[in-house]
C-alpha cells in the first residue's frame, strides 16, 4: 500500500493534513472451491487523492493509482502551489493561471521519473494509446470489467519476458497507470479547475469518479451491467 | 406433466425433503460464504477522522489538507 511506504508516509505527516473517506463499496469477488478452500480478492476499487486549502477547496487532484516516487514529487509540487496561492492576494486567479499553464504544457514534455527502462516505458505508453483509443470503459487498475471478462491486463507488459516475476509486472502496470494518470486523466482534471470557481471535493466526486475514473457511483455495478448479463441465460432472474 | 401432477410432485418433495429422507440433499446445501474483510492498520499515515477535521486542522497548522477518496475502507484488509 501507498501509504505503508515509510518515505511517502513521513512526508505526508509531516507536510499535510490527511484525511480520507470512502466512497462507496469495493466489489469484493468470494469463490467458495467447497471444504476449506476458498478465495477472496478485491477488484482494485479507484482513488483520488485531492488537495485542499484549509476552507476544504480543491487546489489539484492525483487521479488513480501511481508508483511511490512520481507520487512524492508530485505532493511536493502540490505543497509549494498550497504556499504559493496562499501568498497572494487572488488566490482563485492565481489557481486558474497554475491549471491553464499545466494544460499548455505538451503531453509528451510532462516530466516523470521512474525505475523502468525506456523499453519498458515505450510499451507502456503503447499500451495507454491503445487505451485512450478505446470508446469502452479504460482500463486503469484492472477495474470490474476485465476481471470478468478474464481479459489479461493491458497485454505487452504482463506478457514480456523481460519482467517475468510478478513484483516487476506490478511495478510495470503502476508505471503503465502512472503515466496515463498524468498524460489524460491529470488534463481533465486541469480543464476543469481553470475554468470554474471554487469546487470542493464533495462538488466534484461523482464528476471525476464518472469522467476521468469511468467508474459511475450511481450505478450499483459501477458500469460491468452489460458485461455481467449479455451472455448469462438468467439475468432476468437475477435482478 | 399436468398441473395436478405437478403440485402433488412438489408437495412430495417438500415432505421428504423436510422429514431427512434426502439427507444427501440436504447435507450438501452449503450455506453461501461471505467474504470476511478484517480491520488493518491503514498504513503509516496518521489520519484525521474526517474532511472537516482536517480542515480545521489546516487552520491551525497552516498545512495544505490531503484528501484521500476511494472505493472500500481504507482500513479493510480488501479495498
Amino acid at each position: 500500500m501507498l501509504f505503508s511506504n515509510p518515505t511517502v508516509a513521513s512526508y505526508i505527516n509531516g507536510n499535510f493534513e490527511p484525511a480520507w473517506q470512502s466512497v462507496r463499496p469495493v466489489p469484493i469477488v468470494n469463490i467458495d472451491f467447497g471444504g476449506d478452500a476458498s478465495v477472496t480478492r478485491t477488484l482494485h476499487g479507484n482513488i483520488a487523492t485531492y488537495i485542499c486549502n484549509a476552507e476544504g477547496h480543491v487546489l489539484d487532484i492525483l487521479p488513480g493509482a501511481y508508483e511511490a516516487h512520481t507520487y512524492l514529487s508530485q505532493l511536493k509540487q502540490l505543497d509549494s502551489l498550497y504556499r504559493e496561492i496562499e501568498a497572494v492576494d487572488n488566490p482563485l486567479e492565481q489557481l486558474s493561471k497554475y491549471h491553464a499553464g499545466q494544460l499548455a504544457v505538451p503531453r509528451e514534455a510532462v516530466p516523470l521519473r521512474t525505475s523502468l527502462t525506456q523499453q519498458q516505458i515505450e510499451r507502456a505508453q503503447q499500451a495507454v494509446n491503445r487505451l485512450a483509443d478505446s470508446s469502452k470503459v479504460v482500463i486503469i487498475e484492472k477495474p470490474v470489467e476485465l476481471v470478468l471478462r478474464g481479459e489479461p491486463d493491458s497485454g505487452d507488459i504482463e506478457k514480456s519476458h523481460n519482467s517475468p516475476d510478478l513484483n516487476s509486472r506490478l511495478q510495470a502496470s503502476l508505471a503503465r497507470d502512472t503515466r496515463y494518470n498524468e498524460l489524460h486523466r491529470r488534463r481533465q482534471i486541469h480543464q476543469q479547475l481553470a475554468t470554474a470557481n471554487w469546487l470542493t471535493p464533495q462538488l466534484l466526486t461523482k464528476w471525476l469518479y464518472r469522467e476521468v475514473l469511468n467508474t459511475d457511483l450511481d450505478d450499483p455495478y459501477l458500469g460491468t451491467r452489460e458485461v455481467l448479463f449479455s451472455d448469462y441465460p438468467f439475468a432476468d432472474d437475477g435482478r | 406433466m399436468t398441473v395436478k401432477r405437478r403440485l402433488t410432485l412438489a408437495v412430495f418433495l417438500s415432505v421428504a425433503i423436510g422429514a431427512g429422507l434426502f439427507p444427501l440433499l440436504r447435507s450438501q446445501a452449503r450455506p453461501a460464504t461471505s467474504a470476511t474483510n478484517v480491520k488493518v492498520k491503514p498504513g503509516d499515515v496518521t489520519w484525521h477522522s474526517d474532511f472537516a477535521v482536517a480542515c480545521e486542522a489546516s487552520k491551525q497548522s497552516g498545512k495544505p489538507v490531503l484528501f484521500f477518496q476511494l472505493l472500500g475502507e481504507l482500513d479493510d484488509e480488501f479495498c
